[in-house]
């Protein structure tokens, strides 16, 4: 039975770019013949089925992501059924657009503003509506500001957070008005934090009996491999590049971005030719064009002899002009050589903590908003993956909140992510040979 | 004739080209030039250069870790017949980051181009106690030591470390360098350290220097 959409779809996935047909926030909790209710929640290549035992009785329940980059939500009523729908950028944007830059502010005295401005749109969503119950999945850091709990041991070494475990916390502590409590996904350590635990209950990779590796491939760059259901995880810290960060022309992937790339007819050919900045979808597709078109050598460095790429100099080095406004430069491709070996290091670290070869793995899950923009086939090229990995990506879409949603309507579920947050064997990779030795040999593109 | 492909083997460690490093590596072998010659004229001669750009900021850290991995190869490649013909590396050096640090990027890129310029380095790792590191001055024929601190709250580790040294009597046996963000000229004379570098080239040019 098809899942009806209740937002219009023009607003919502316009704004957050996710695919209208893949995206994964429509549920319908459907009541069958029998006493039991049963929830379902469509998301991209799962179809997931379970009891409808909410956390709330009688009431209205809330799930929300709050990413880095976009806050999403819904809100089901007692019976399961989906009443309410948003998306937005996160407010704390203006204090950076990474969690270390966020961090910084909380610790010059910005904890309030920086907490309030997010709390203050979610209370907006859930204004009026007889929310009862939130449950709020994010990154650790994310979480600790929600919590108003200082972030900064996060940011520091050893990157311990001030807590991991799921938090329950009224609504007037959390600076929400009615009254009701916000469950905090449980989170692993500094860097992976409920967000991740929740995509990990949506996939279901704690049960699976195959080997899948799990991958959001934002700031953090976490990486979560089950291997036949035992968990490992670990963050890559890859910094902001896939997501348009650190490139001189690059962007988040809004609505007058050069969002995609291809080669025809012997040029490489954008999806708007008048876009004003490139984002990092389109710099992972622009780069895998070079590469064939041979612009650019397996080291990464531009071919700037030649007459059928307009390559100017910029700040003393080689640039490749895109368009009127956009071009990529050598440095940016260095910032996507570093960021995607950080990735591959880290895949190849952890199947060596688990004692697997690439061959192995069944399946590669890309989640988030970054997954639905990337192109499988150029992230293959330009060697993000172990060429073992060549067939078995998919983009997975928004795990966190999908994971959130299963919490909130069954309240097993959500005692059971506890249990999966504690079962993940964190791998860490600073101070790490074999992640050094991975990483400094995943920096070309071969 | 020998000299072209030394020459070539240079330009493909600058370039970062390791599968072409390795060939011509093997190819000079093939040709009977000695593996003294194919690692000093060849390889170290990069990153030399490599190191040179990388101080005037010609190049940046990911073009170093290119060319690392390209002469990486050809050592791999190279190592049997050093040994075979008894080529010993210029001499050893210990590095590390110090107690209660835990960066180790700097200490990475360091230990590379010391290696550039054909050390052979012992990590130790990072956070690395006093005792350990006296532990390893007294086990090693080391000439150098060197220290890292990317804090100012771990700099001080420094000091003890050289304190500790002294202590227990084989300060003198190693020439002492510091080095990392907070660090200056003036605290590695404070200190009693024999000298400071700013970056990674110019540790590997003074570290050079004690050989």
């Amino acid at each position: 039975m098809p899942i009806k959409p209740l937002c219009n779809r023009k607003t919502f996935c316009a704004k957050t770019k996710y695919n209208p047909d893949a995206c994964l926030s429509c549920v319908n909790a459907v009541l069958s013949s029998s006493a039991s209710a049963k929830a379902e929640v469509l998301m991209t290549g799962f179809n997931l089925k379970f009891d409808f035992a909410p956390t709330v009785k009688g009431a209205n329940v809330c799930a929300v992501d709050v990413g880095t980059t976009t806050v999403t939500g819904v809100i089901f009523d007692a019976q399961g059924a989906q009443i309410a729908k948003t998306g937005f950028l996160n407010p704390q944007k203006k204090y950076g657009l990474d969690v270390i830059a966020r961090i910084d502010a909380c610790n010059n005295g910005g904890m309030p503003e920086v907490r309030g401005c997010l709390m203050r749109e979610i209370d907006k969503f859930i204004a009026g509506r007889n929310v009862r119950h939130v449950l709020l999945s994010g990154n650790t850091t994310m979480e600790h500001i929600a919590a108003g709990v200082s972030p900064y041991s996060i940011g520091v070494a050893p990157y311990k957070p001030q807590f991991t475990e799921m938090q329950t916390l009224k609504f007037s502590d959390c600076l929400l008005s009615g009254e009701g409590t916000v469950t905090l996904s449980p989170n692993v350590s500094g860097f992976i934090g409920g967000d991740i635990v929740a995509g990990i209950v949506a996939c279901g990779l704690e049960k699976t009996d195959k080997n899948i590796l799990f991958l959001d491939m934002g700031t953090n760059g976490e990486i979560v491999l089950s291997k036949k259901g035992k968990l490992y995880g670990c963050s890559t810290a890859a910094g902001p590049a896939f997501e348009g960060g650190n490139i001189a022309c690059g962007s988040h992937a809004h609505d007058k971005a050069i969002c995609n790339a291809k080669i025809e007819g012997g040029r490489i050919v954008v999806d708007r030719p008048d876009g004003v900045s490139i984002a990092g979808g389109a710099v992972i597709d622009y780069t895998a064009a070079l590469l064939d078109l041979n612009v650019i050598d397996e080291t990464g460095a531009i071919d700037d002899c030649r007459d059928d790429i307009d390559i100017f100099e910029q700040n003393g080095e080689p640039a490749i002009r895109v368009n009127e406004k956009v071009y990529l430069s050598q440095r940016d491709l260095r910032e996507i050589q570093l960021a995607k070996s950080a990735v591959k290091a880290g895949i190849m670290t952890l199947l060596a903590a688990a004692e697997m070869s690439a061959s192995e793995v069944d399946e590669v899950l890309i989640a988030g908003g970054f997954g639905m923009a990337l192109n499988p086939k150029s992230a293959e090229r330009i060697c993000i993956f172990p060429p073992e990995f060549k067939g078995k990506t998919r983009a997975v879409g928004n795990t966190s909140l999908t994971g959130a949603i299963m919490c909130v309507l069954n309240a097993g579920i959500l005692k059971h992510s506890q249990e999966v947050a504690d079962a993940v064997e964190y791998v860490e990779l600073t101070n790490n040979e074999i992640f050094q030795n991975f990483y400094l040999n995943s920096i070309t593109f071969e | 004739m020998s000299n072209v492909i030394l020459d070539q083997i240079s330009e493909a460690v600058q370039k970062g080209k390791a599968r072409d490093t390795k060939e011509l590596v093997q190819k000079a072998i093939a040709e009977k030039i000695g593996a003294k010659d194919i690692l000093d004229k060849g390889l170290l001669a990069a990153m030399a250069i490599v190191g040179k750009k990388f101080k005037n900021n010609e190049v940046f850290v990911p073009e170093v870790l290119i060319s690392a991995r390209a002469l990486n190869m050809g050592t791999a490649e190279l190592k049997p017949y050093l040994a075979a013909q008894g080529v010993k590396p210029l001499g050893k050096a210990i590095i590390c980051t110090v107690k209660g640090d835990l960066h180790d990027i700097g200490k990475n890129l360091v230990r590379m181009m010391l290696e550039g310029v054909g050390l052979e380095v012992q990590d130790l790792g990072v956070d690395v106690a006093p005792e350990k590191i006296v532990e390893a001055v007294k086990t090693s024929d080391a000439k150098v030591l060197c220290l890292s601190a990317l804090l100012t709250t771990t700099m001080g580790a420094q000091k003890d470390t050289i304190d500790a040294l002294a202590a227990a009597g084989v300060r003198d046996k190693i020439k002492i360098m510091v080095g990392g963000a907070p660090v200056t000229e003036e605290y590695a004379k404070q200190i009693g350290a024999d000298a400071y570098t700013s970056d990674a080239a110019s540790a590997a040019t003074a570290a050079k220097l004690f050989f």
